[in-house]
């Protein structure tokens, strides 16, 4: 009978604080990811660019494929489009109508990533799939807008007393149980368990695999590089083994029921650290910084509480002495009311000289006033140090200067705002045994929801990762058989992951890294007679043995890797498209091309003890000349057209 | 005189808003009911035409733009409708108004947008129509926003709240009826003048000025309405007059709307030849949404004026209304609230059976008199505390007394447009129906309220005691936040009047306006919400010829098809009655073989390769596939009224696939005349 609250207690809880905490990240990772997009928005998610949407609706890169990006088509739809999507993940950052603004979120980061499937990284399913669970979880509880809303709505605080009582609200502490918490812990650490599995090669076993992945030209940033200079090969292999390792570690850190105060922030330190350095040093897309976002799903109560003491030792309690005469300071005193969940604040009221409207008294000191006062109460608050030298900084150092003016015209904001007058509250019924029921159905309807899901998960991430099985044989007696592991899904679970994209294949850089790097050069003629490489807005390099990284996007490199691949050479024509058009796009006739050959780079990595690449290939997959154009007298005569071929070996 | 102007030119009665938005409401389900019939033909891949071949299309002339181009199956565009279906079920009935305005408008406009070769004048007039009230407040009245709102004001707990009106609030403050003077009603109202400007203007044909122009546009199959099958055969004198009936309304309802004089009776006689122009429009002709918007548009011409009129007329005739009920049952209390929240014209009075039930005798009775002040006078015999325990009791001036269905008939009655509501409730079974309704809920009352959150039966509400009063007035700070969104509003609305106006001038050539400035901000401002303002329904003068395209497809059986219908072709004029298809085919086909859609024609031979609206039905056998089809465009002169058919028919053979139809079943000379099918739409960009 002990079991299911001990599961419960482990593995089906969730602390409101927690989701505070995990709504913030997600909401500014995909703002930022979405910024990411909107800045190449014209190249690849415009009918200006690679892909026009008429394009992909008539040859769809994948079953299932729906995106509300299909619908805007020139680049000022296209505007419009990715600022209402940003508007929707920014309501999602505040807590702003949460519930809703988590869905349109989903709905928005699967339409991003159906648009193009071409540059979908692992990354792109870990973002849909951690936005989709968000959707199940009360985000807004916590460390947001509607939390405000409603604690205002609750409390009318009109007294000192009224302010000093702190009224424990069981919804911002009780911890939220649901099945959404075991899947999103579950395939946290499913994500590791294939990741290390599938990493079966022998450049993981030879600890080559590090050294590999730094010579990968088209996804390093600089600093991998520099590492790659200046590291010694023993460093890279320890640095390979480690990264097993860590991986390794993972999904028994994140799963332990026991000792999770430990486990989980041991988990959450690996997982910083090993994205954390992925992400400096890889151009991987959202895939670190979402699974370092992911991990702050792992704080528990515990953790909370460790918090709460810890910052209940360092700050002091503080006295707030209010004037009684000011509705203003009233107003002040209710919002550090709910800034102060530790109850660090106390208030009185008092005379206060000067025509101060608060002031603050810590221990048996004297009164603090102004800046002094602002100081002493933000140190009592959670986070209030950081907050404060914030404030102080966007205030150019002038915080003693506004709460002087705001001092002195006291009376005339407190007349502006109707301050004095006492608030009416709209007459509340509370709940109606109707509303309970709708409520438990809403929640029944859920964790049926959930299970589904989960089913799906479950079947995806034994079809698509190659360490499972496709059949266990079995032998029982003289009769052997084989149960299937791999299995037809059925054609509603399919579009359910083909259409939100929840897939479940995880092997970065397995079984090995690539030992061979590549990238797209077009070797184009404008109008004018220049050889250009319209990607990189320079001339054209084919030659990737002394690329010392490429500086590509994510977006960039990962279209240039796929556009290669015969089974998206259907996509060539748009490719042609662009270029055509591409000196609209710098606004410069001269630019206009007459000729380019596009090219697959190719060259080997160094293998261990060696810094240069080699064996430099280049395949023309794609050749264009005007017709009828030959160069004027003085301009180089156009290069002979390339034999196209196949760059997906 | 100055704020009476304002009150004229830059207002619109929050009433007359709320009527539009019910009537706009309904035209838009019914619009989206008659698309819902052909989604796979008009909005899926499966149809006439890919969302891919629409956006490639369309790709130099841009200006074009829909949500639903990212449905691609038909299931994916049925989800859209589903939520389409949705957005406007709660704009009908006003639940979070301006966000589901909003979201009813990118609907229409994505709907109209996703196939533009079926749009027309109808779908101009509803977008303009939706997007300029968007700046105001619809929801302010007869919604359900409304009632809410007025429900959360007070928490009635006793006879004397539910028998006096809510405080009057500070405009800032946005209170039920409230209607800003704005910009946003002054475009309202200059486009509802636009458009009867713009038909008078363009309607000049022979048939106008000689009064046959409703006799030749019934005539004309493709467009004409089943009634309107039947009205043609009317005596053309009467058709005559009808033509001129329609015409003068052109002419007369832009200067009854402008005439700041005799407010109430002008701008009554201008809704009514405006509704009575659309019902014409949308019973006689296939015509979509264009019939139907004039006539919800006809509502905003309604003046503060009109409804005070109605109001005071409605007053005058009071018939007072008292209404006992069980002060103990949440249930009925809250209902109590509601018909409170819903009696315009101060009709009922609210009395607790408390006095009546309990141990003394029932005593006196509370009722308004006819200056609205509550009285009282002694009760009346028949009520004892036995009935009154028993069921709510309603009691009029006359002390009439109403029990169980007949009281709940006497309240419907007694609200605004309750009146037919009550008479229906009164009639021979459904009088039964109701009266058991009632007994059934009354019996239950105690577990319903309980459910609903209503207290309990047999428990006195109690007062709070520390309820603080509303406040009637805004802050300062609310009263300049109110400045503040006004005046962006009122910016907004005045471009997009000028945008429409320049548009209206250009597309309609109306006098003065086509000498407005368009520059690409403003072409820009009415193209792409598909604002294009071209109101040429008619015009110059229908046609003379009655013109119709007929697929003629065989099965590989041999059997005679129509695509489009599943029936046998329709080859022959002489059995047309109107087409059966919709205003959607209607405008579809008419366009398709235009030289300017061209572009287009591929898709539909496509489709009709497919089998048509057969596209999606696996049932259908290998010997019922198309084998191949004839497109015939199938022409006849229309006779003068009064004279016999004589001319002709014709037939131009568009275009045809594989093996043909079965082109023998022409039993009239094909000689290929071509005929030029007159109001054709012409190109759809400004």
């Amino acid at each position: 009978m002990a079991v299911l609250p001990w599961i419960r207690r482990r593995y089906l809880e969730l602390d409101p604080r927690t989701l505070g905490v995990f709504r913030l990240a997600l909401g500014l990772l995909l703002s930022a990811n979405l910024i990411r997009h909107w800045s190449v928005a014209r190249r690849f998610y415009s009918n200006d660019g690679v892909l026009s949407n008429h394009w992909h609706l008539f040859r769809p890169s994948s079953g299932h494929n729906f995106s509300l990006f299909h619908g805007f088509s020139s680049i000022g739809e296209v505007h419009v489009a990715f600022a209402v999507a940003l508007a929707c993940h920014l309501c999602l950052l505040i807590g702003y109508r949460t519930r809703l603004f988590a869905v349109a979120s989903f709905l928005i980061v699967t339409s991003l990533d159906n648009r193009l499937i071409l540059v979908e990284n692992g990354g792109y399913i870990v973002v849909n799939l951690i936005t989709c669970y968000a959707m199940f979880m009360p985000l807004g509880r916590r460390f947001s807008v509607d939390a405000l809303r409603r604690s205002y709505r609750a409390r009318r605080e009109t007294t000192v007393e009224d302010l000093n009582v702190r009224v424990r609200d069981e919804a911002l502490t009780a911890p939220y149980v649901s099945l959404v918490s075991l899947l999103v812990i579950v395939n946290l650490a499913v994500i590791y368990i294939f990741n290390v599995v599938n990493k079966s090669g022998t450049l993981w076993r030879s600890g080559e695999s590090v050294h590999y992945v730094l010579y990968l030209n088209r996804m390093v940033t600089g600093l991998a590089v520099f590492s790659r200079e200046h590291l010694p090969y023993l460093a890279t292999v320890v640095l390979t083994y480690g990264t097993l390792v860590m991986e390794a570690l993972l999904p028994p850190l994140i799963l332990s029921p026991t000792g999770r105060r430990t486990t989980r922030l041991l988990a959450m330190a690996i997982m910083t650290a090993l994205h954390g350095t992925f992400g400096v040093m890889m151009r991987l897309g959202p895939f670190s910084w979402f699974l370092i976002g992911w991990s702050t799903l792992l704080l528990t109560r515990e953790h909370w509480e460790l918090f709460t003491a810890w910052h209940k030792r360092r700050s002091r309690p503080v006295t707030v002495l209010l004037s009684p005469t000011s509705p203003l300071a009233m107003v002040v005193a209710r919002a550090l009311v709910r800034l102060d969940p530790l109850a660090m604040l106390r208030f009185e009221s008092h005379q206060l000289g000067g025509g101060r409207l608060i002031a603050a008294r810590i221990a048996e000191g004297g009164p603090l006033v102004g800046v002094a006062a602002f100081d002493a109460i933000a140190q009592a608050l959670p986070l209030g140090g950081i907050a404060l030298r914030l404030v102080h900084v966007v205030s150019l150092g002038q915080v003693g200067r506004l709460i002087a003016l705001v001092e002195r015209r006291d009376e005339r904001i407190t007349r502006f705002f109707a301050l004095g007058e006492p608030r009416w509250a709209r007459p509340h019924r509370g709940t109606s045994t109707l509303a309970l029921w709708a409520a438990a159905a809403r929640l029944q309807l859920r964790e049926l929801l959930l299970c589904y899901l989960a089913i799906c998960a479950v079947s995806q991430a034994i079809n698509e990762n190659k360490s499972v099985l496709a059949t266990i044989p079995v032998r029982i007696g003289s009769h052997s058989f084989d149960i299937p592991i791999k299995h037809e899904q059925p054609a509603f679970m399919q579009a359910t992951l083909g259409v939100f994209r929840l897939y479940q294949g995880w092997g970065m850089f397995a079984p090995n890294p690539i030992q061979e790097d590549g990238v797209l050069a077009i070797d184009a003629r404008t109008i004018d007679g220049r050889a250009i490489d319209p990607f990189r807005g320079a001339p054209p390099d084919l030659d990737l043995t002394d690329s010392r990284g490429e500086g590509l996007s994510q977006i960039q490199q990962d279209y240039e890797n796929r556009i290669r691949l015969d089974r998206n050479k259907g996509y060539l024509r748009e490719l042609e498209r662009y270029l055509l058009h591409w000196h609209e796009e710098t606004g410069d006739p001269r630019d206009q091309l007459v000729s380019f050959d596009v090219y697959w780079v190719k060259a080997k990595c160094p293998p261990p003890g060696e810094s240069r690449m080699r064996d430099n290939a280049i395949i023309a997959i794609l050749s264009y000349r005007k017709p009828g154009y030959s160069p004027p007298s003085g301009q180089p005569p156009l290069p002979p057209k390339p034999a196209l071929a196949s760059a997906d070996k | 005189m100055h704020k009476s102007l304002s009150n004229f030119f830059l207002r619109i009665d929050a009433r007359a808003l709320g009527l539009f938005r019910i009537a706009m409401g309904v035209v838009l389900i019914a619009d989206l009911g008659a698309r819902w019939r052909w989604i796979t033909a008009f909005y899926s891949n499966l149809g006439v035409l890919p969302n891919h071949n629409h956006i490639f299309n369309l790709r130099e002339t841009g200006h074009v733009w829909s949500l639903l181009h990212a449905f691609s199956s038909p299931d994916e565009s049925r989800v859209a409708f589903a939520f389409i279906l949705f957005f406007y079920a709660c704009f009908l009935v006003g639940y979070k108004t301006r966000a589901f305005h909003v979201l009813s408008l990118i609907a229409l406009v994505s709907l109209t947008g996703r196939n533009i070769l079926l749009e027309n004048a109808g779908n101009y007039v509803a977008i303009a129509l939706l997007a300029f009230t968007l700046f105001l407040p619809t929801g302010s009245r007869l919604s359900v926003d409304a009632l809410r709102r007025a429900l959360a004001r007070r928490d009635d707990k006793r006879d004397e709240d539910l028998n006096t009106p809510l405080p009057k609030l500070d405009d800032s403050l946005h209170p039920v009826g409230w209607s800003p003077i704005s910009v946003a009603a002054l475009a309202v109202l200059a486009q509802l003048v636009v458009i009867y400007v713009a038909m008078a203007v363009q309607q000049r044909g022979a048939s106008w000025r000689d009064g046959s122009a409703l006799y030749y546009a019934l005539h004309v199959d493709r467009w004409v309405s089943p009634l309107g099958v039947q009205v043609r055969e009317l005596s053309p004198a009467l058709l005559s007059g009808l033509t001129r009936l329609l015409q003068g309304a052109t002419f007369a309802v832009p200067v009854l709307l402008l005439v700041p004089v005799a407010r109430r009776y002008t701008r009554l006689a201008a809704f009514a030849l405006m509704a009575a122009y659309g019902l014409a429009f949308g019973l006689l002709f296939e015509f979509g949404m264009f019939g139907w918007a004039l006539v919800a548009g006809s509502f905003l011409a309604l003046s503060a004026e009109v409804f005070e009129a109605s109001a005071a007329r409605a007053t005058r005739r009071r018939r007072a209304l008292t209404v006992v009920y069980d002060a103990d049952c949440g249930l009925c209390l809250a209902i109590c609230r509601i018909l409170q929240r819903l009696d315009a014209y101060g009709r009922l009075t609210f009395q607790g059976n408390t006095a009546i039930a309990g141990d003394g005798d029932p005593t006196e009775l509370v009722q308004r008199d006819p200056s609205g002040e509550l009285r009282t006078r002694p009760m009346p015999a028949s009520i004892t505390a036995a009935l009154a325990d028993s069921t709510v009791i309603v009691v009029d001036e006359r002390d009439q007394v109403m029990t169980r269905g007949g009281a709940v008939r006497a309240l419907i009655g007694a609200l605004p447009f309750g009146a037919i509501a009550a008479f229906i409730l009164g009639l021979p079974v459904l009088r039964q129906l109701l009266d058991l309704t009632y007994d059934l809920v009354a019996r239950n009352r105690i577990a319903i309220g309980g459910l609903m959150g209503f207290g309990a039966c047999g428990v006195p509400i109690a007062a709070d005691e520390d309820e603080v009063a509303e406040a009637t007035t805004a802050s300062p700070a609310r009263r300049s936040l109110f400045r503040f969104t006004g005046a962006v509003r009122d910016l907004l609305a005045a471009v997009a009047l000028f945008a429409m106006l320049a548009q209206a001038g250009r597309a309609n050539h109306i006098p003065l306006l086509d000498k407005l400035p368009q520059s690409g901000f403003l072409a820009d401002v009415v193209a792409w919400p598909r604002m294009l303002a071209r109101f040429d329904v008619l015009a110059p003068e229908p046609p003379r010829v009655n013109a119709m395209l007929v697929i003629d497809a065989q099965t590989r059986r041999g059997d005679s098809l129509d695509p489009l219908t599943g029936q046998r072709p329709k080859l022959d004029p002489a059995q047309w009655r109107g087409s059966s298809l919709g205003q959607l085919w209607g405008d579809y086909l008419t366009r398709i073989h235009d030289k300017e859609w061209a572009a287009f024609e591929q898709a539909f031979r496509e489709y009709i390769n497919r089998g048509g609206f057969r596209a999606e039905d696996t049932s259908v056998t290998a010997d019922d596939r198309i084998a191949g089809f004839d497109a015939y465009l199938i022409s006849v002169a229309i006779p003068p009224p009064g004279a016999a058919p004589t001319g002709e028919p014709s037939s131009e053979k568009l275009f045809s696939s594989a093996r043909g139809g079965r082109s023998e079943m022409i039993a009239f000379p094909r000689d290929r005349q071509h005929f030029e099918l007159p109001a054709r739409p012409p190109a759809r960009q400004p």
